[in-house]
Parts: C-alpha cells; sequence; structure tokens
C-alpha cells in the first residue's frame, strides 16, 4: 500500500511541517489573549482573531461606506473635532467655525478693500435674512462669537498701538483643523455670510436691542430705524454728500470691534483718546495704530479719499449714537 | 436714503454730521429745527452757533414737545420750504460756504 491512500495528512507530503502548524495555533492563541489587554492597555486598535479572519470582506465594507464620498469623511472629521454631543454639534457647526473662518480672511482686507466693500454691499440683504426682530432665538451663537470679539478687544488695549497685530495672530491661533474639503468651504461660505451680521456679532437683549461686549447698546432710533442700520451708512462711501463722510474699511466684525476699543478706551486715561461731553451726549475721538477706513464724501473725494487711523464715537450713557472714521 | 442739499453747516458738536433743516409737526403745527444726521443734535433756529439740544435717543422726541423728528409726517425741507420759514439766508450761508471750499472746475 501506497501512503499516499491512507487517510489523514501524511507529514511527508503535507506543505507545511506539523511542527509549523503547532507554532502557528500557538502564536494565534497567544494572540488571541493578549489582543484585548494590549489594546487596552497600550490604546491600539489591534483586530481580533474574528475580524483578522474575516478582513477582506469588513475592508470592502468600510471602503464602500466611506471612500467614494468624501462629505461624509468631513462631517465624520467635524463633528469629532467640534464637540461629542449633537446639539452642540449644531452650534458648533452654525457659529463657530463661521466666525473663526472669518477672522482668517480679516488680515486679508487691507489688501483687499474692493472686495471687502463689495461684500459689505450686500449687509441688506444680510439684515433682511437676519432682522432685529428675529434674532434673539441666536443669542447662543452671538455669545460664543462676542466673547472671542471680546478676547481680541482686550489683547489690543493692551497695547493701543499695537491692535492690529495682536488681533491678527489671535485670529489666526483659532483656525480650525477641518478647514478643507468641497463640503467645508461650501458651509464655510454659508456661515461667513451669516455671521458678518452685526444682529449675529452682537447679543439681543430684546426690544430690537443690542449689546456689544465692551457693554455698548444698539437701539432703535436715528433716521434709519435704527442705530446700527444708521452705522451702515458709514460702511459704504456717498461721494454726493457735501462735507466728509468717513467709511469704514473691513467687516462688521472689525467695525465692531474698532468702536467697542474706541468705549473701551473712554473708561479710562487714555493718550490717545479724547472724551468730551455735549449736553447728554459724550464724543469720544481715538486714533489707532493703522488705518480703520477712509474720508469720503464731497470732500474726501475732493483729497483723494484719504484713509484714517481717527474714529469718533458718540455715544448716551452706554448707548451708541454714531460712529465713523475722520 | 437721498442726501438733503438743504443744510446751514457743519454740525459743531461731531464736525462730520450735515445740520439739515427737518420740519417736525406737532399739535399746533410745523416745527422747524435745524438738525445734525449724524449726532442728532438740534436747534430751534438756523444759528447753530447756540448751545444743542439733542433729540431723545431712541424716539426722536424734541424734548418737551409732543412730536419726533421721525414721525411719519416730517421731512427734510425743500429749498422753497426753507425760504418760507425765512430761514434762506442761514441756508444761503451754507451754500456759499460749500462753493467756496469747492475749487472753480468742480462745482457741482
Amino acid at each position: 500500500m501506497k501512503p499516499s491512500s491512507s487517510p489523514g495528512i501524511d507529514p511527508k507530503r503535507s506543505p507545511i511541517p506539523a511542527k509549523w502548524i503547532v507554532a502557528l495555533v500557538a502564536v494565534a492563541l497567544v494572540y488571541a489573549l493578549l489582543q484585548p489587554w494590549a489594546n487596552r492597555r497600550f490604546g491600539w486598535n489591534l483586530p481580533s482573531l474574528g475580524q483578522l479572519t474575516n478582513s477582506q470582506p469588513s475592508n470592502q465594507e468600510r471602503g464602500s461606506a466611506h471612500s467614494p464620498d468624501s462629505k461624509s469623511f468631513h462631517e465624520d472629521s467635524a463633528n469629532k473635532d467640534l464637540s461629542s454631543s449633537d446639539f452642540t454639534n449644531d452650534l458648533a457647526n452654525s457659529s463657530r467655525p463661521s466666525s473663526d473662518t472669518e477672522r482668517t480672511r480679516q488680515p486679508k482686507s487691507d489688501s483687499l478693500d474692493n472686495s471687502s466693500n463689495a461684500s459689505l454691499n450686500n449687509s441688506d440683504e444680510l439684515s433682511q435674512l437676519a432682522p432685529p426682530t428675529n434674532r434673539r432665538s441666536d443669542s447662543l451663537n452671538k455669545e460664543n462669537t462676542t466673547e472671542k470679539v471680546s478676547s481680541d478687544v482686550t489683547a489690543g488695549s493692551a497695547s493701543a498701538r499695537d491692535t492690529k497685530p495682536n488681533n491678527e495672530s489671535s485670529i489666526n491661533s483659532s483656525r480650525p483643523a477641518n478647514s478643507s474639503g468641497p463640503l467645508a468651504n461650501r458651509t464655510s461660505q454659508k456661515q461667513e455670510r451669516a455671521t458678518d451680521s452685526p444682529y449675529e456679532l452682537l447679543k439681543s437683549i430684546g426690544s430690537e436691542a443690542y449689546l456689544s461686549q465692551a457693554g455698548l447698546r444698539y437701539t432703535r432710533g436715528s433716521e434709519d430705524g435704527h442705530r446700527i442700520k444708521h452705522l451702515e451708512r458709514h460702511r459704504s462711501d456717498v461721494p454726493d454728500r457735501p462735507g466728509r463722510h468717513g467709511v469704514f474699511k473691513g467687516d462688521w466684525q472689525q467695525t465692531l470691534k474698532w468702536i467697542d476699543e474706541a468705549y473701551s478706551r473712554s473708561k479710562k486715561p487714555d493718550r490717545f483718546t479724547k472724551v468730551r461731553q455735549e449736553d447728554s451726549r459724550t464724543v469720544i475721538e481715538t486714533e489707532f495704530s493703522s488705518s480703520i477706513g477712509y474720508i469720503g464724501g464731497r470732500d474726501g473725494s475732493r483729497a483723494g479719499n484719504p484713509s484714517t487711523r481717527r474714529l469718533r464715537l458718540v455715544v448716551e450713557g452706554d448707548r451708541f449714537i454714531t460712529a465713523f472714521p475722520f | 436714503m437721498s442726501e438733503s442739499p438743504v443744510y446751514v453747516g457743519n454740525c459743531p458738536v461731531c464736525s462730520d454730521g450735515l445740520c439739515k433743516i427737518r420740519i417736525c409737526r406737532d399739535q399746533i403745527g410745523p416745527l422747524p429745527i435745524a438738525l445734525c444726521d449724524e449726532c442728532e443734535a438740534f436747534w430751534f433756529s438756523p444759528d447753530i452757533s447756540q448751545p444743542p439740544r439733542f433729540l431723545e435717543a431712541e424716539t426722536g422726541r424734541l424734548g418737551e414737545f409732543a412730536c419726533s423728528a421721525w414721525d411719519d409726517n416730517a421731512h427734510w425741507a425743500t429749498s422753497e420750504e426753507v425760504a418760507k420759514m425765512g430761514w434762506e439766508r442761514a441756508l444761503q450761508w451754507a451754500i456759499t460756504t460749500e462753493s467756496l471750499k469747492s475749487p472753480p472746475n468742480s462745482s457741482p
């Protein structure tokens, strides 16, 4: 009889020697025993024996779920980065990343005055999207944003002449990690538009009143119906206006920050700030370390629209009346 | 908002505001004032060298008068209305000052 006719494994004809099979089984047993412990102890993610034996189908499943659609990957990573709960994710996705994105856009505003002015011309659309009476529900988002504005202003006031560089550094440091990808771009564009509304940047305190981080109240009033609407007039030139017409450069966030800074400076002695009382109104004039806008109107046009670092703010107590570069 | 050319000078309070003529209306009748379009300082005459008063910040009310500068029946005065009020001398002064500031070939 030939050995090949007998049942079982013929040690001579088997491709793997029996001792290797025993060794492999032993290694597998040791791995099965140590794998959970190693994962716990070192934070590894070693697959179990069962996963290893089914590794091919498992990988295919993962690939079909994630790789063709980068959206879900970005969404997953965004959710991981921002917070753990769904509620907080909603808040974070709707406010914080956009404000950070907005900040990262700010340093470009000096060299992109034209483009920023173009976006400022859309502020009517923004205020229609965000009418004062419908803003109370957004107060959570505003608080998040204004907190950041405050920290920037505080950093700026530490050295009045270095306001802008300080702000820029703090802006860049708060950039979110997940700001790439088609979905992220689309989302951040929408959020930029929403976040540069003054009604989002200020905190609603009811009765169409809004509070800045420095404690300045923007209320109803003026021919425009609301102080914010009046301030909006100083975000674009009125070339036919007789005399001068100060125009802020940059976005709403920057404008409100400058105004807050001027108001804060008026509360304490400051060598760059003059405060004058005119009956119930207080006129605050201050100078920043870099340009905040330019002089428009007929006089400004005749002078070639010179840029200016000076801001004049008129308040009544803590109530904003008007502000403009001069 | 269209800019009214009828003004009597730059505001002595905030400098860049224009003191325009606003015709308000209370129960008695028209009540013209010179009103700064920035800080809302106002005068009951075109002589803005006098100490100003200020509109009530939220309502635009003129002090003790039962009317607001922002009432629907208030409006910026036309030059004809200013002439009828006898305030044209102040207006003429403003126009002259403006033209003096303008270069000869760029006068509007």
